[in-house]
């Protein structure tokens, strides 16, 4: 049984993961070395030593797009494992692929919404996201009536809700058919999927930040530490692209709920709001409730004039 | 509470086709102004509702029965109209029988609330219909079941109340 190091270097490799190979000894990547100096240590727990040879294999993965069917099975089962020897749970991790004509959108009824923030409890909860930071891809802004103004609107109140004379509006990821985050990517770790979903392969991004930059609507969020879930509130079914865990350094968004939503069901959001204020579904289905809103209501998006043609549109009642 | 058993009552879905309800139930009576077509399956509450069916207690008229359990229907308080508009008559049925009734006096089940409710409001009827108003009880890739109009508003005071949000200032500031 070869372990670690060895192992690598005994498997026949491309010139990418020979140069990154040769590269991390010399720059000395310290993440990779240490997991390898723990991998070959004769001394280390088997278990130790198999989540090292995990970390370092993971380390070197390719970017998912470029990932053979059996590379992404053993990306996803290493997740799998690594977490139980790192934490004891189980979890599921997906990489369940778009369905065919399908096409992802969302609408927010303005007039429904009333601050109750029940949508970003769910969506906290779901996508597993960093308790001590506060992280939320949801925003609900608080607007004063015949105002529309973000930077006067508020999405930190804490008071009982609605407020008199005020209305409550959510922004989040809106998935743009044109989106400049995409574009920015320096490594191309963030990409529009088949069915319209912004993703972002954590284990290839970089955290430059450049997406947050360029993201008209403040989409996206950056891991400044690494996100801890206690394991008992952990959601283990996940999906690579979505709500598996993150770590330190790395931009995380909404994904629609993937894990949910190329599962038939709709975003943790949607099903939480318990004013009916969030309507998700397939927009190249003209019997989809999308569909029916998008035809039967007056429906804005936000910032249209840049281009980015959100697949997420805004009415009222 | 009302989400749990709405939620859990999914697998009773009926149909309303042209040709009627499913099995057991009288078929649905149309009309000229019926004309708001329901979603495919409207998620069923009648069997889940604690004091149905009414005609378990109400065997006799209802004033022949009044002095006898007084504090029946105290916690129902009609807070959705003013009195000369409505009165518990105007949707329970008098003599009381297990059903709801039209304005015109005709029966309708506690499982249609959207054909009683959509008399007077139409385009929330016609928006919940359609799909912009309301919840569903699926997700979006099953055939569309929608929850009900007493799935979400209790019919005696349907506003929805104001309280603190589920999560306090800090959590929601983001990053």
């Amino acid at each position: 049984m070869k372990n670690g190091l060895v192992q690598i270097l005994s498997q026949p490799m491309d010139r990418r993961t020979a140069i990154t190979v040769a590269g991390c000894a010399v720059a000395g990547a310290a993440t990779a070395a240490a997991s390898v100096a723990n991998a070959i240590n004769p001394f280390a727990s088997p278990e130790s030593r198999e989540a090292s040879r995990l970390e370092w294999q993971r380390y070197f993965q390719e970017n998912y797009r470029l990932m053979s069917e059996e590379e992404k099975t053993e990306a996803l089962l290493r997740l799998e494992r690594l977490h139980q020897l790192k934490h004891g749970g189980r979890i599921s991790v997906s990489g369940a692929e778009p369905i065919e004509k399908v096409l992802f959108g969302y609408a927010f009824n303005v007039s429904k919404c009333r601050g109750y923030l029940e949508c970003v409890s769910a969506c906290i909860r779901e996508n597993n996201q960093d308790r001590a930071s506060g992280m939320a891809y949801i925003r609900i802004h608080e607007h004063r009536n015949g105002e529309f103004d973000f930077s006067k609107a508020s999405d930190t109140f804490d008071h009982p809700v609605p407020a008199e004379g005020h209305f409550y509006l959510g922004t989040q990821c809106f998935h743009c058919q044109n989106p400049p985050c995409v574009d920015v990517c320096p490594v191309k770790a963030t990409w529009m999927e088949p069915d319209g979903i912004v993703v972002v392969d954590y284990d290839w991004c970089i955290g430059c930040r450049y997406c947050m930059a360029a993201c008209p609507y403040d989409a996206r969020r950056f891991n400044w530490q690494a996100p801890e879930v206690p394991e008992a509130d952990l959601n283990p079914n996940q999906h690579y692209l979505g709500n598996r865990m993150r770590q330190k350094g790395v931009v995380e968004k909404c994904t629609f709920c993937i894990q949910r939503s190329r599962d038939g069901r709709n975003p943790a959001c949607v099903e939480a709001c318990p004013t009916g204020a969030r309507i998700f579904g397939n927009l190249l289905d003209p019997q989809s409730e999308i569909r029916w809103v998008l035809a039967n209501k007056k429906v804005f998006r936000l910032k249209e004039d840049l281009g980015t043609d959100p697949k997420f549109w805004y009415f009222m009642d | 509470m009302r989400f749990a058993l709405a939620g859990a009552s999914v697998v009773s879905i009926f149909v309303l086709a042209a040709c009627g309800g499913s099995p057991g139930r009288p078929p649905r009576p149309m009309s000229a102004l019926d004309i708001v077509p329901a979603p495919p399956g409207v998620v069923e509450r009648a069997a889940f509702m604690e004091k149905a069916p009414c005609t378990r207690c109400h065997t006799v008229p209802l004033a022949a029965m009044s002095p006898v359990h007084p504090a029946a229907h105290w916690g129902v308080a009609q807070r959705h109209a003013p009195n000369e508009t409505m009165q518990c008559q105007t949707c329970h049925a008098d003599p009381v029988r297990g059903e709801l009734r039209m304005l015109g006096g005709a029966p309708v089940g506690f499982d249609e609330s959207h054909r009683l409710c959509g008399q007077c409001h139409a385009r929330q009827q016609k928006d919940w219909a359609g799909g912009a108003h309301g919840k569903r009880a699926t997700g979006w890739a099953s055939a569309r079941v929608a929850i009900g109009c007493t799935g979400c508003h209790n019919p005696h005071s349907p506003g929805f109340g104001r309280r603190l949000p589920a999560m306090t200032r800090k959590e929601a500031a983001g990053e």
